[in-house]
Order: C-alpha cells, then structure tokens, then sequence
C-alpha cells in the first residue's frame, strides 16, 4: 500500500455507504425478527493526519461503526478504503499490512489488558504478532513507547492492576502506537476516566497526533470532548449520519434539529451559561429493527409541530443530503428554533 | 394528592435539615485501612439541593452511603455526628434506623436495574416501599404507586405500573426509581450519580423532572456527581470533595467564579466545554492519594502547583483546616495564611 501521488486529494479513509444489519431475532427459532440495523448506509472521509469524531446517543451505531472500521466485524455492504484500497477486496498478506496501519483504542482500559500479562510484554504484542523485529529490539522500541506515553522505565515489568485508569489508558496508546499506524480509531478512550486525568489523556493523543501525523476516529458520547479534539464531526442516530462537516460549523451553528437538540442538552459548567434553551426531545429512541420510514428522527423532531401535513409527508420520504448537508427537508428551520427558544 | 408539601416556617432557617460534623470512615481491608472519608463537614437546609463533587475515590459515594445509614453492621467504622433534623442518625441502630430509611431520608443510584428486583412489578415495588411506612391495603398502594409514576412523567402508567424493569428504557426506569424514592415524601434525597449513565438528552429529562418534583415537594437533595456541567445547572450549594475531605464549599456560583482551592481550580480548567475553542487542556498532573496511606500535609499537595506559594514548606507538614469567609471557605493553608496575615495588620 504505498501513498498515491494524488494523496493530496485522496482522503486517507474513504468510507461509501457503510451498512450493518445483525440478524433479528424472535419468530420461531429466534430467526424470525427483523435485522436491526445498526448502521445503515454511512458516509465520511478522514484525511491523513486529521480527526474526524462520531457522535451521538447509546445505540446510534458510533461503536459499530468503529468495529466495521477495524474489521472486527463484516459489513452487510458499503466500501472502506484506505488510500484508495478496498479492504474487502484485500488478500491476507494486505490484510495484515491493514491491521499494522489502523490501530484501536478501547474504552475500557481494564478489560482491554491481560491481568496476567506485563505492561511490557503487553505493549511489545503488537510487534511480536507482526514479526517486526525494531532496530535496537524489542526491549529498547517497548521502553520508547512507554515513554513517549508518559508511563516509567521502571513500570515495564508491573501488571495492570497496579496502576490507575489513566496510567492503563496511556499503556492501551502504547500498544496502539507500537505499529506505527496511520489511523487509530479510539473508542469512548476517555469516558471511564475522572476529568482531570481526561485532560491528561487528551493532551497525550493531541501531542501524538502532532508528531507522528496519524489520524484518530474519535468515536465518543461526550460532545465538549470532540469540540475540542476533531476537526471535523459527524453526528449520529439510529444508525445513520444526520450532520457532518467542520467541528466548529456544526457544534456553532447546526443546521440539523437533532443536533440542534443534542448540543442544547449538555450541561455546561458555567453558572451564566443561558439556561432554559434546552430542546426537548419527546419519547424514547425507537428501536433500530423499526425505524421509522424517511427521515428516522422524525417521531422526535423538534420541528415537527410548526409542519404542515404535507411538510411531514415529505419527512416520511426520501431524506437529501450525502456527505456533508444536514439529512434534513428544512435545515433553515432549525436556526429558527433557535431564536424562537432563547 | 397528598403529596403538596409547603415549607413550614415555624421551623425558622436557623436550623438545617442536615448538618454532617467531623465525618470519618475508614474499612478495614487486606491491605491496610482504607480512610475513605476524613473529616467531612456539611450542612443543607431544607429545600436546598446541594452538589457533591470530586473525582473517583473521593469519598463521596461512602459518604452519602453513611447517610443512608447503610454502613451500619458493616465492617466500616463510622464516627462524627450526621444530625438529620436535630437526631444523630450515626448513633441509631439498624432498627431505628430503617424506620427513617425511605420514609424521611431516600436515595437513587446510578444503575436503576440493579437497583430494581427483577421478577416484581414496578408497581409492586413502589407499592411495598409506600406499604413498608403507611398503613394501607395493597390495592390503595398500589393505587400510589400508579399516581406516583404518573407524576414522574411515565405515559400510560396503570399500564406501565404491570411492566417489569426489563420492560423500560434506561431514563423511564430512571424515573420509576425516582418515583419509588419519592413516594413516601422524603425531606431528603440522596442521589447518587443519577445521570451518569444516560444519554445527555434523556440526562435533560431527568434533571428538569428532579428539579420539578424538588419545586413541588420541597425535598432537599444532596446530588452526589464527578459532573460540574450538571452541578452548575441544578445546585444552590457545592462541596469539593477531594481525598475523603471537603476541600471547598459555598454557593455554586460563588465556587464556580472564583474555585478558592487549587484542586478546584485545576478540575474546572481541566473540563473541555463545548464554547471552548481549539486549544490545550490543562490537566491536574498526577493521580490522587492513596487512601490506605494518607500523607502528613495537605491530601493535595502531591500535585498542588501553588505549594511554593506556601512558606516552610507547611503544605507537606501540616494538614490545613477549613478557613477563609464562612460562606465560602476552602481548605488550603494559603487561605489559612491570609486569615494570618489580616489579623497581624
């Protein structure tokens, strides 16, 4: 897989369509239900060196869109390229050079290591399972890892239990960046910790980026978080993309009413932050083996009270937008529920 | 409804629901004591909602469980004075107590599954902690419990009253464990990370549904959360629990303005906020103390950036009391120091 001299333009991930669908259960047999579908028909693009987050609620399909990214599971359909390279299309030769480039982070610092294995021995796997035999060895290449992730020489032989979430955090990093990936997709990395060592951890990621020019999908629930880290954000419900684009167009002025929503719900530490703008959404998410027809936020749409009938017949249809626009019949509206609000 | 409830103003503001003096708890484990709270102070008057804040391993989860009273029979060794409407709740025993438990003083917790019996009804288990305090027949009980869910905002609750915990949504079992709480109209709530593990919007509906139920009932609450965004939108007051000790407290705006202790200092600028520009965070260095060995100084000094500020080295010999305005003291020897420095002028 060498960079195309065209890499300019070439995002380094090039993701078309995306869909998962698991297998429904219930019915006789438990085969009967209907597939839920957890991702269905996502579009974006990382370049190299850049940050795109996901966002979006429990169940929106921000982690298995993650897992599809990994390969840990197998689209339904839809294309994941890197650098132009379709994934499924790779032999295992390439495969295994694909799994040397992208790299994850879990959220789950604990599970993601072996209690019985040294943080050293931890870290020097990646490299073990590649063949890769680091100028210097293995011992050296591990110790400079665990450097450059702020952890002690002397940790190399300690086991997990021994240290706190943040310090088993910076080891998962280290283990991730044994291969020199270009693109980590890191999940929810900093949502099992207190936010003082978030900060930490942030900053760690920030820097890396900085120096070694990888490029991170930042998967997370946590919006103040992705405002600060990506560049650009794609927000997610029900399995699919409602707004994409530049962190600070989309979080400053959203042109989606779910996104809208979303950013008015979180609280902000900040005693004269204006309060009672908050956009209720009404009921619970509906189930992703059901959704609705058209737009799948319509049941919920904040808009949908100012609609007229046939308005809200267009938001049972075919929804516009691709890559980039809001997925959404009347994005203008949704500044108007704005300033109807405040 | 019997549920209207108006301040009674006889009981002048004077005298707080809640006063907590010198709290401390310690367990006994494998590998030494474990001091998880060292003289905590805190005090609530009725009606007010109160945040307790601070990281994992602060203590504030063992101190709202020694609210409860569910410390007693356990290993844990309790003492200092929790004086819940002038009675010392600490020197209750487990059978005075549980006829407090659920009646004035009622708790939720983060994980309402695991806080619900599986095989029962909710209605059936709002209705037995309705039962447990009043007496009436099951069918009037139940009849409370089917109001109660329909005053925490579940549609069609006769209904929804038949369901298991199974049946619903994370934020409607939220709800159901809020109504379960309620339903013997406490004085006090304790709620312990309630939101944490629900989406921010259903979060949005939660709070607005406390902080209603809070207007109606005149329920105080003390709103145990390692999230300051939440603190800042339901709280009157803020204690800044760092080490098993109140490092801070006063008036939420008062903290969140101007945080008096650098532990408070360093977690509000240690938050990402969604006004916030591109830009480094600026992280507390370093991890908390161990609670099995405590250091002699200040439980914050190891990563106390201000310490040089502090003459002879006082932040790693001497632990610091609570000083400064009593409105709003913190607990940190450069406040002590100042105390000094005005009274020798």
């Amino acid at each position: 897989m060498s960079p195309t001299t065209a890499s300019e333009e070439q995002p380094l991930l090039q993701v078309d369509g995306l869909t998962k669908h698991f297998p429904g259960r219930g019915g006789l047999f438990g085969r009967g239900g209907k597939p839920v579908k957890a991702v269905d028909g996502v579009s974006f693009s990382v370049p190299a060196g850049g940050t795109l987050g996901i966002v979006g609620e429990s169940g929106c399909g921000k982690s298995t869109t993650g897992r599809l990214l990994m390969r840990l599971i197998d689209p339904t359909s839809g294309s994941i390229r890197l650098d132009g390279r379709e994934i499924g299309e790779l032999n295992r030769a390439e495969m295994q050079e694909y799994r040397r480039q992208v790299q994850m982070v879990f959220q789950n610092p604990t599970s993601s290591l072996n209690p019985r294995q040294s943080i050293g021995s931890a870290i020097a796997a990646p490299l073990q399972a590649q063949r890769i035999d680091p100028p210097g060895g293995i011992k050296a290449r591990v110790r400079e890892l665990m450097d450059r992730v702020g952890l002690r020489p002397d940790h190399y032989n300690r086991f997990p239990h021994e240290f706190s979430g943040g310090q088993k955090q910076r080891v998962g990093i280290a283990r991730a960046l044994a291969l020199d990936p270009r693109l980590i997709i890191c999940d929810e990395p900093v949502s099992a910790l207190d936010v003082s060592v978030q900060a930490q951890v942030v900053n760690l990621l920030d820097d890396i980026q900085r120096d070694t020019g990888v490029a991170y999908v930042f998967v997370a629930h946590d919006l103040s978080v992705v405002r600060h880290f990506a560049d650009r954000v794609a927000v997610m419900y029900l399995g699919r993309i409602m707004e994409s684009g530049p962190t600070r167009d989309v979080f400053g002025a959203p042109r989606h009413p779910y996104t809208k929503a979303l950013l008015s719900a979180v609280p902000q530490a900040d005693p004269d932050a204006e309060r009672g703008r908050r956009i209720r959404l009404s009921g619970d998410l509906p189930t992703p083996a059901d959704p609705p027809s058209g737009c799948v936020f319509r049941t919920r749409c904040p808009l949908r009270p100012q609609l007229e009938e046939g308005e809200q017949r267009r938001c049972a249809g075919e929804v516009p937008g691709g890559e980039g626009g809001p997925a959404c019949h009347f994005p203008d509206r949704t500044s108007v529920l704005a300033t109807e609000l405040a | 409804m019997p549920h209207e409830k108006t301040p009674d103003p006889s009981r002048g503001a004077a005298e707080p629901l809640l006063r907590i003096r010198d709290l401390h708890v310690s367990f006994p484990t494998d590998d030494g004591t474990v001091h998880a709270v060292n003289g905590m102070d805190l005090t609530l008057g009725r009606g007010e909602t109160v945040g307790l804040v601070g990281e994992s391993g602060s203590g504030k989860t063992v101190t709202s469980q020694a609210l409860m009273g569910l410390l007693k029979e356990t290993r844990a060794s309790v003492t200092g004075e929790i004086l819940f409407d002038g009675t010392d709740l600490n020197a209750l025993d487990e059978d005075r107590m549980r006829a407090w438990r659920g009646k004035k003083i009622a708790m939720i917790f983060q994980d309402p599954l695991s806080a619900m019996h599986p095989f029962h009804t909710v209605g059936a288990q709002i209705a037995e902690a309705y039962r447990v305090h009043n007496k009436v027949s099951r069918k009037a009980a139940t009849a409370v419990a089917v109001d109660m869910l329909g005053r925490v905002g579940i549609p069609d609750p006769k209904r929804r009253a038949a369901a298991h915990p199974h049946e619903f949504s994370g934020g409607m079992r939220q709800r159901a464990m809020i109504a379960m709480a309620l339903v013997c109209e406490p004085e006090l709530l304790i709620a312990d990370e309630p939101t944490t593990a629900l989406d921010v919007t259903v979060q949005a509906q939660i709070l607005d549904l406390l902080g209603d139920l809070q207007r109606e009932t005149g329920t105080a609450v003390v709103l145990v959360t390692h999230d300051l965004g939440v603190v800042a939108e339901v709280c009157h007051q803020v204690v800044v629990m760092y080490g098993g000790q109140c490092v801070e407290r006063g008036a939420m705006r008062d903290v969140f303005r101007d945080p008096r202790h650098p532990y408070a200092q360093g977690l509000l600028a240690s938050m990402p906020s969604l006004a916030d520009t591109a830009g480094r965070l600026t992280p507390i260095p370093g991890f908390p103390p161990s609670l099995t060995t405590l250091p002699a100084g200040c439980l914050f000094a190891d990563r106390c950036p201000q310490t040089h500020l502090v003459p002879d080295d006082l932040c790693r010999s001497a632990r610091p009391e609570l000083a400064g305005s009593a409105a709003h003291p913190s607990r940190c020897h450069q406040e002590v120091h100042a105390i000094q420095r005005e009274a020798a002028r």
